[in-house]
Parts: structure tokens; sequence; C-alpha cells
């Protein structure tokens, strides 16, 4: 029942349980975790990929900065004091290594003279910051700054003067731009390099966080489905219980409520089955004595016909013999209803033609004129004789007695999905059921009539027509015909089912 | 059914907390990752001290300085020298020939050039090339040329006009270095041909030191004195 409403909620619901599957605990353990590992895969290839930027790029104008001081320095040597127009020049063609790998622009200054190696590379272009801190700090300083998309390192060389005691400027100041291209490729190569190895790992965190969040929710799901189980009666469910975590201690939770409902359910069913057999040992110890009375009861009521006694006697003796007539009938079926309720009725099964069943059922009670019959020929059916019997007499015994004629007893054959179907209908023309009462009616010592105390039936006949009935696999139900009068219907199928007599009782 | 309600209520309140975790996570996921690709700008980053050499031209309180090339520990490496006789290549050679002095030699600081070695005539010769002749018979080394060679070349272009060529020729009379120019520093050198050097003709490069053989002698020339 929960399975089919689930399964209707999902079908109307489509969208609903698509999101609800996308917050369901496993996506989002699942997005947890890759999230997490996200974090940390980034986190690391981004302070890893800052790390080697900022070693490479140190190394890379650390070695500048040297290669230009150290030609600063070297040059400088060779330079007369004050430097005039061409020193200055001299000063930049000699610091420019002008190798292939290396490009470097050269400014030389002194006071306001500027000595350049490239035509469009002027004082100008040197930025001010670097100029300011140079001059200012009489240091070698260096700057990186973005010209035109391209990124250059400019490096300021001031030059000192040598002599003891001489270590003021000497307001010569060289300046060097170079373009940081190889830095850049490798920077480029730096980004490819942090991508190439977070999103592997990121990748792998995926599959690795599906796998884990499925290896959490595994006894999660078991739980869910041993719920399901245990909601459908089994009660011998149980889970096993791995690890110590809180999945554990509700799994185990579960197995307690589990073995708690088992041992109830177990009591109760022991106790039923007790008051069974309870039933079942008092009318069988009834039936001994019974039988000696009846044995009486009927050698005096032969005498009662014989007038061989006074009237008030024989009237007390009729008596007598017509309530242990119905005691007798009543311990039958008692017996017969404990058989069932064992479980101890067997079905025979023989392929009978059913209207000459029917009839032949009739005709024993003599009822043939009582009841008017629609029996076509040809419909059989694979039933027990006895059982078929019983049903057939119980229900129009039934009708004749609490109905009023005519009583109506058809036969129909049915062909449906689940198989062939035959349908025994008997009806009456009596007032019919009380609605509270049609679902009822086959209760055990149930009576229709709360007044109508001392009927002659023993209260158990339509119990033990639903358990023939069911016996077969087959229905009954009890209706109001809309015309007045009882009906009651009786589907049985054609061919019985093998493995009959084990049916579950539902 | 009472189970199914209770899970999906769960599954909503906790799905509203991390559906508010989320915002700032990502952004600091993303934060983390897009803070600076590329090569970001500086300022201007201080790199240590200024470089020195130039020497200050001479003044009542002090001397001039001249470079005297010394070998300290296999190298030759330029030591400042105060010179009382000025800061022509002649005073350099000279105070070269003298030796190291004795700060020098204390720290380790010698010469390679033989103690027979000197006295030596500077004079200049066509495009701003010096001649170093020097009397003596021993022959000078490689590191002794290269003493010779560099503190002429420094001395001179700091000296001539124009800064001379970088290139010296050192004689003696067992010995010819033509046209020779000092390693270390950057003039004469291959990347060195700047604007303010003359252009070098094919084949007067810098060549090797050649040993004369005793037979061959060029003539020496005496040098008046």
């Amino acid at each position: 029942m929960i399975g089919s409403g689930a399964v209707l909620r999902g079908l109307r619901a489509t969208p609903r349980a698509v999101l609800r599957g996308l917050r369901g605990l496993r996506v989002r353990l699942a997005a947890a975790c890759l999230l997490v590992a996200m974090f940390a895969a980034l986190t690391t290839a981004a302070l890893t990929y800052r790390e080697a930027r900022g070693a490479m790029l140190q190394r890379a104008q650390d070695s500048t900065v040297h290669s230009v001081r150290d030609r600063v320095q070297t040059v400088a040597r060779l330079t007369p004091f004050p430097p005039d127009q061409a020193a200055l020049e001299r000063i930049a063609a000699l610091v420019d290594p002008r190798t292939r790998t290396d490009h470097w622009a050269v400014a030389v200054g002194f006071r306001d003279l500027w000595a350049t190696t490239n035509r469009d590379f002027g004082p100008s272009e040197i930025p001010t910051e670097l100029r300011d801190t140079v001059a200012t700090r009489t240091a070698t300083a260096f700057q990186r700054v973005h010209r035109n998309g391209r990124v250059l390192l400019a490096v300021g060389v001031p030059i000192a003067f040598s002599g003891p005691g001489r270590t003021t400027a000497s307001g010569v100041e060289v300046y060097v731009m170079t373009p940081m291209q190889t830095q850049v490729q490798e920077e480029a190569a730096l980004v490819r390099a942090a991508r190439n190895g977070a999103i592997p790992a990121v990748l792998a965190a995926l599959v690795l966080a599906l796998i884990v969040a499925g290896g959490v929710l595994r006894p999660v799901r078991a739980l869910q489905r041993a719920t399901r189980r245990l909601a459908r009666g089994r009660l011998d469910t149980r889970l096993q219980v791995k690890g110590g975590d809180e999945l554990a201690e509700l799994a185990q939770d579960f197995n307690h409520t589990a073995a708690a409902l088992e041992e109830h359910d177990a009591r109760l069913r022991r106790l039923e089955a007790r008051a069974r057999a309870f039933a079942a040992d008092v009318s069988h110890e009834l039936r001994t004595p019974l039988a000696a009375m009846t044995a009486v009861t009927d050698v005096l009521d032969e005498d009662a016909a014989a007038e061989q006694l006074n009237p008030d006697t024989a009237a007390a003796l009729r008596l007598i013999s017509s309530e242990t007539g119905k005691l007798t009938r009543l311990v039958d079926d008692l017996m017969e209803i404990s058989r069932f309720d064992a479980r101890a009725a067997a079905l025979h099964v023989d392929e009978l033609d059913m209207a000459e069943a029917v009839r032949r059922c009739l005709a024993a009670r003599g009822w043939r004129d009582a009841v008017a019959t629609r029996l076509p020929e040809g419909i059989r059916a694979e039933v027990d004789p006895r059982r078929l019997d019983v049903v057939v007499a119980n229900l129009v015994g039934n009708a004749l007695r609490h109905g009023a004629p005519p009583v109506e007893v058809a036969l129909a054959a049915e062909r449906r999905d689940d198989g062939d179907w035959v349908v025994l209908t008997v009806a009456d023309r009596g007032p019919g059921l009380a609605a509270e009462t049609l679902d009822r009616v086959f209760e055990r010592f149930f009576k229709a009539d709360a007044a109508r105390t001392r009927s002659s039936g023993s209260g158990l006949g339509m119990a033990i027509t639903l358990e023939n009935v069911r016996l077969h696999d087959g229905l009954i139900r009890a209706a109001n015909r809309p015309d007045g009068g009882a009906e009651f219907t009786v589907e049985l199928p054609r061919h019985a089912r093998v493995g009959a007599e084990g049916r579950e009782d539902g | 059914m009472r189970v199914r309600r209770m899970r999906t209520r769960m599954v909503t309140e906790r799905g509203n907390g991390i559906v508010r975790l989320r915002p700032p996570f990502l952004a600091a996921v993303l934060l983390a990752v897009g803070a600076g690709c590329g090569i970001p700008a500086t300022g201007a980053i201080e790199a240590g001290q200024p470089a020195d050499g130039i020497i200050p031209p001479a003044d009542a309180n002090h001397p001039s300085g001249v470079y005297v090339y010394m070998v300290d520990a296999h190298r030759v490496v330029p030591e400042l020298r105060t010179s009382s006789g000025g800061d022509s290549p002649q005073a350099a050679i000279d105070l070269l020939l003298a030796g190291p002095t004795r700060e020098e030699s204390l720290v380790g600081v010698s010469t390679a050039i033989p103690a027979g070695v000197g006295p030596a005539r500077v004079t200049v010769v066509e495009r701003g090339t010096l001649r170093v002749e020097m009397a003596g018979a021993s022959p000078l080394g490689e590191t002794a040329l290269e003493q010779v060679i560099c503190t002429a070349a420094t001395a001179g272009s700091r000296n001539l006009p124009g800064g001379g060529s970088g290139v010296v020729s050192v004689i003696t009379p067992v010995q010819r270095a033509e046209n020779r120019a000092c390693p270390t520093s950057l003039v004469g050198s291959s990347g060195g041909s700047g604007s303010a050097l003359p252009p070098r003709q094919p084949g007067s490069g810098p060549e090797t030191a050649e040993e004369v053989a005793p037979g061959r002698l060029p003539p020496v020339v005496p040098t008046a004195r």
C-alpha cells in the first residue's frame, strides 16, 4: 500500500520527486565532499601556484638586477667624472649586453644629461616611483610595470663614488627596462600546470565523493528497506549491525523494536491458538455425550410419536429432542470452523458440472420446488463437491429461512483478466439486509435480527460458507438488490490453483 | 507513512542549512582561485646597495685614484689605489709594477707579474689603442698579461678622449701581445662595441698571447729613459 502510494505520488509529481532526489542525502553528501575536495584542491593549487610564481619571479628579477648592477659596476670603473654626454652614451652602450635573449633598453642620466640605447626610450618611460626611490634612497631598486599589455621589469641602479670615505652618490643613475616575456610564458605554464593538476583532482574527488556517499548511505537504505519489510508484516526482519556509529545504533534500535513487535505478535498468536484449540477441544468433548443424548431422544421420540407418554412429558421430550438436535448441529459447525482455524481443512477438487451439482444439492434437501433456478448447462469447474454443497445449502437455506420467496439461484461463467470464473448468485425477495449488517453478515454468531435469537441456525453457517469459498480462492459478498431482497454472490475460479490447500489467511 | 513524512521534513531543514552555507563557501573558493593569475605590477622595490666604481675627481683633500688589477684567489680583480702621480695609464702601470701594498698582501692579494719586469712605458697609438712597452727578460703569464692589459685599459678609458678603444698591446723583450682587450671589463669584448667605440676591423680583434720565438724576435724599440 505504501509502495503503490509512493508510485502514484511519483507519477503525479515527477519534477518534485526529481527535486527531492537532487536534495537527497546521497547528492548532498557527495556535494559536500566535492566542495571540500574542490576547496582543498583549488587552495592547494592556488597556493602552490603563488609560491612557484613568486619564486620564479624573484629568481628572474634577482638575476636581472644582479646582472644590471654587475655591468653598471664594471662600466663605472671606466667612467670619468663628471661624465659628459659621450661618457653617458658609452655607459649606456656598455651596459646593454645586446645578446639575443636579453632586450634591454638602457637609459643613463646625470643631472640633466640623458643617454639611451633606444631612440624611443627616454627618461619619461621610466616609472616615476622607481626614479624617486633610486634618487632618494640611493639604492638599487626594481619595479614591475604593465605597458601596452606587456609586463616590463624596470631596474634602477644609482652609481656611488668609490674611494676611501667616499660612498656618496655620484648622481649617475642607470635604468634598464626589459620585457618579462620568459616569465609571462613560465607563468602561463604554471597556470596550466595548476589547472591540469586541480581538474583531475576535482574529478577524482567527485568519483570518490559518490562512492563515499554511497557507502555512508548504504546502512540508511538498508534501514529503509527493512522498515518497509516490517511494515508489510515481516516481523522477522533484522538489520546487520556493523561498526559503532550513530547509524549502527539506529540499526540496533530497529532490531530491538522489531524483536519486541515479533515477540508481542507471537504471544498474541499463541493466545489465539490456545483459544481456538480450547473451542475445538470443547466441541470434541461435547460430541460423545451428545451422541448418547441423541440416541436416547430418538428412542423417546419414537415413544412419544406412538403416544405412549402423557402429553406433558411428550411436549417436554420434543423440546429436549429439538434442542439436542440444534446442539449437535452447533457442535458440528464449531468443529468445522475449528478445522478451518487450525488450517486442517483440505480441498479435494473434482471437475464438476456446476448446474448438476447445484441441482443435486437442492434435491437432497427437498428444495427443488421452493427455489427458482437459472442453471445453464455445460459450466464445468474444478471445485470440492462436498464444500460446494455446503456453500449452496447454507446460502439457499439462509435465503429460505430469513428472506421471502421466490428464492432464485443463478449460475454464470465469466472470463476475466485473471482467469475464468463461475458466478453463483442466491437472491431472495425479503426485506434485505440493513446497511450496517452487510459486511458483518459473515461474522461468527452474527444475527442480523437481534430479536430473533432463537433461530434454527447455529449462527456459524455464513462463517463456514465464507471459509469454504476462501478455501477455493473464491470471493463471496452480500448485497441488497435494487428492487428489494438480499443477494449473495459467490465467485469461484474454474481452475483450482495448485497448492490451494496451503493458502495463507489474509 | 509517518516515517516518510519525518524524513522529508528532515531533508528540507538540513537542505536549507546547506543552501545557506553555500554562497560564502563558493565565494571563498572562487576568490582563492581567481585571486591574481598573471604577473601583477609592483611598486618600486629596493634591491640592495647602489653600484659604485666612479672615482671622484681629485681635489685638495683627495688624491687621484686609479684601478690596479691584482690577483685575488686566482682571479684578476681591480684594486682602488690612491695615486700621487695622477690617474694616467702610465701612473696606473707604474703602481701595478710596484706590486701589492702591505694591506693587500695581508688579505692575500698578490701579483702574477715576475719581479724583474719593468719599468714600463705607456704610449697612445692610433685610434686610442694603448701600447705598453716593458723591460725585463721574464715572460709574462696569461694572468700577468691580463693584469697589465686591464690596468692600462681601465685607466685609459677614463683618461683618453672618448674613452679610448679599450685595446692594449703589450710588448716586452721576449713577448708580444697585440691588440688585447681586458676580459673582465666590457670594453673591447664582443658585446661591448657601442657607438662610443670605433668600429672594429675584421681580423683586428683580440688575439691570444703569442709567444715569440727567440729567432724571430721583433726589433725591440729602445726606449729613451
